[in-house]
């Protein structure tokens, strides 16, 4: 074996850190390289989705619904089926690739490398989005097969209010992602969580079938305006110009769940950096 | 290798004091280490190596004292580029080839996509570079994370019992690609419960208890203790420690 070493710098400046753009792709990379390496997570991603939109357009054909808020119940569906794919594939495929990460020993060496630890948690993200596209399709070819109405006059403001929805939850990623450094715990937090966020973003019950307090939690949330818009574009054939209420109420939380997980990122960082629990869970 | 006399220490240790879990793991630990040299962290299993290496790399919190890395408060981020850490289990990722394991901790460390080839010549494992982590031995993956702690060419160098499981033959090959890199000047900090490892050191930290009851060059501790070896050294001390 040989040193490919000759010179001797013992003390040299600090040097700058890594792009962190380069961060953000190479983990998204590797989450991806990672996952489709495994056949029952490749089968999995666009069949779950299949079942639970077949099983809930069931239960309203059993019901007698044709319509949700005044909306198609398939499409209805659709939409949401879609705001649960993006939210779960960013913020807790990002958190738990990190606990995968604490699991297998690595977690330390990936926190303790001078990279930003919210680019690390973003690339995830990226991964995990870009791996569930195939369950996005899915969902979106089983709606039409179900006999959805979906009224899109104008597809760049559907795209641009899907765009605003995995923005929103990238933001929120950044912000639960470092939970998962805190406790192995975190994964029963996740599932908790699961079910109220699907009930205050409007996935599969009409935002305005909430209670009033209830409401306004719901207005709390990104989620929840870029689901909005997504009805709006997708089912009501709305126009950019007719959602900027929505996008704009997205951004605005967004970017305060992004100043708070930034933040509370740092804390956490420093707090298991300090306990020295990184890997030792 | 570097002067002793004429180089400022890359690690400074003062007073350290660590607790985890109510236990003092480290009660007041003064030291110093240097560039250019192999400094071997001997003792029991739970004598405090891994805590004292963990405060060197800034994951550990510490009750006291403070601990200086290349002229900064350990832990900073300015330091994680320049300071390379080998846990005890390999961090690799099982389900990534080898190369693909270095090309990510190259992104993430900055280091350029160059090094990879190096790092992985440095230990060794030119052959094995599109295998499976997950496929190699523990040896091999072993290897593969001192190549990920090699990749930003770091200047101080923490290897927490990086021999562990290796057979001879390796062994021997690691030690040698230590005694290299300390020859370009890395301060290199390995951590060994094995007491034949200690003759390859330059310098010997004996630790019993969280405490220091030697910190010199093997030489002369033999000298100093009348002993054969560094295993009955070692004993020496902790008899002549009961004694007091």
């Amino acid at each position: 074996m040989s040193v490919a070493r000759s010179s001797v710098t013992v003390k040299t400046p600090s040097r700058p850190g890594p792009g962190q753009a380069r961060v953000v792709v190479a983990t998204a990379r590797v989450f991806l390289l990672r996952f489709a390496s495994n056949p029952i997570m490749v089968i999995r991603g666009p069949l779950g989705p299949f079942l639970v939109l077949l099983t809930f357009h069931l239960a309203y054909d059993v019901s007698g619904q044709e319509q949700v808020a005044g909306l198609d119940a398939t499409g209805f569906l659709v939409v949401g089926m879609l705001g649960t794919l993006v939210w779960s594939s960013t913020v807790w495929g990002a958190g738990n690739a990190l606990q995968a990460e604490i699991y297998q020993g690595t977690i330390s060496a990936v926190v303790a490398a001078p990279q930003r630890l919210s680019s690390v948690i973003l690339g995830y993200g990226v991964g995990s989005m870009l791996f569930n596209l195939p369950a996005l399709a899915v969902s979106i070819v089983t709606g039409f097969l179900l006999g959805a109405d979906f009224r899109i006059e104008h597809p760049a403001a559907a795209l641009l209010a899907l765009l605003c929805l995995y923005a929103c939850c990238l933001c929120i990623g950044i912000g639960f992602g470092g939970l998962f450094l805190l406790s192995r715990q975190s994964n029963a937090l996740s599932n908790f969580l699961q079910g109220p966020v699907y009930l205050l973003a409007g996935f599969f019950v009409p935002r305005s079938a909430l209670p009033d307090w209830l409401h306004l939690v719901s207005d709390v949330l990104p989620i929840s305006h870029a689901v909005d818009a997504l009805h709006k574009t997708v089912l009501s054939g709305a126009s950019v110009g007719q959602i900027w209420p929505q996008l704009g109420a997205t951004a605005l939380t967004s970017l305060i769940f992004l100043a708070g997980g930034m933040a509370g990122l740092r804390r956490l960082d420093d707090v298991v950096r300090r306990r020295g629990t990184l890997d030792l869970l | 290798m570097v002067n002793s006399m004429s180089v400022a220490p890359a690690v400074e240790i003062r007073s350290l004091r660590v607790v985890r879990g109510g236990r003092v793991v480290l009660p007041d630990l003064t030291a110093a280490i240097l560039p250019g040299k192999i400094t071997g962290l001997l003792g029991p299993s739970g004598c405090g190596k891994t805590t004292l290496m963990r405060c060197i790399v800034g994951v550990q919190k510490m009750q006291g004292g403070t601990v200086r890395v290349l002229g900064e408060e350990s832990g900073r981020p300015a330091l994680r580029r320049r300071v390379g850490y080998v846990t005890q289990a390999p961090s690799v990722y099982d389900d990534l080839t080898v190369r693909e394991n270095l090309r990510f901790f190259a992104s993430v460390l900055g280091a350029s996509r160059s090094r990879i080839d190096v790092a992985v010549a440095t230990v060794g494992l030119q052959s094995s570079m599109h295998s499976l982590a997950g496929r190699l031995s523990g040896g091999q993956r072993s290897r593969v994370s001192l190549a990920v702690a090699m990749l930003s060419e770091p200047e101080v160098l923490v290897l927490d019992e990086p021999t562990v499981g290796l057979d001879p033959v390796l062994r021997r090959q690691l030690w040698g690609t230590f005694a290299d890199l300390a020859h370009t000047g890395v301060a290199i900090i390995v951590s060994s419960h094995v007491m034949d490892e200690a003759q390859r050191c330059d310098r010997l930290m004996l630790m019993r208890e969280g405490e220091l009851i030697a910190d010199e060059e093997p030489e002369a501790l033999l000298a100093r203790t009348n002993a054969a070896d560094i295993e009955a050294a070692f004993l020496a001390l902790v008899d002549n420690e009961a004694q007091v």
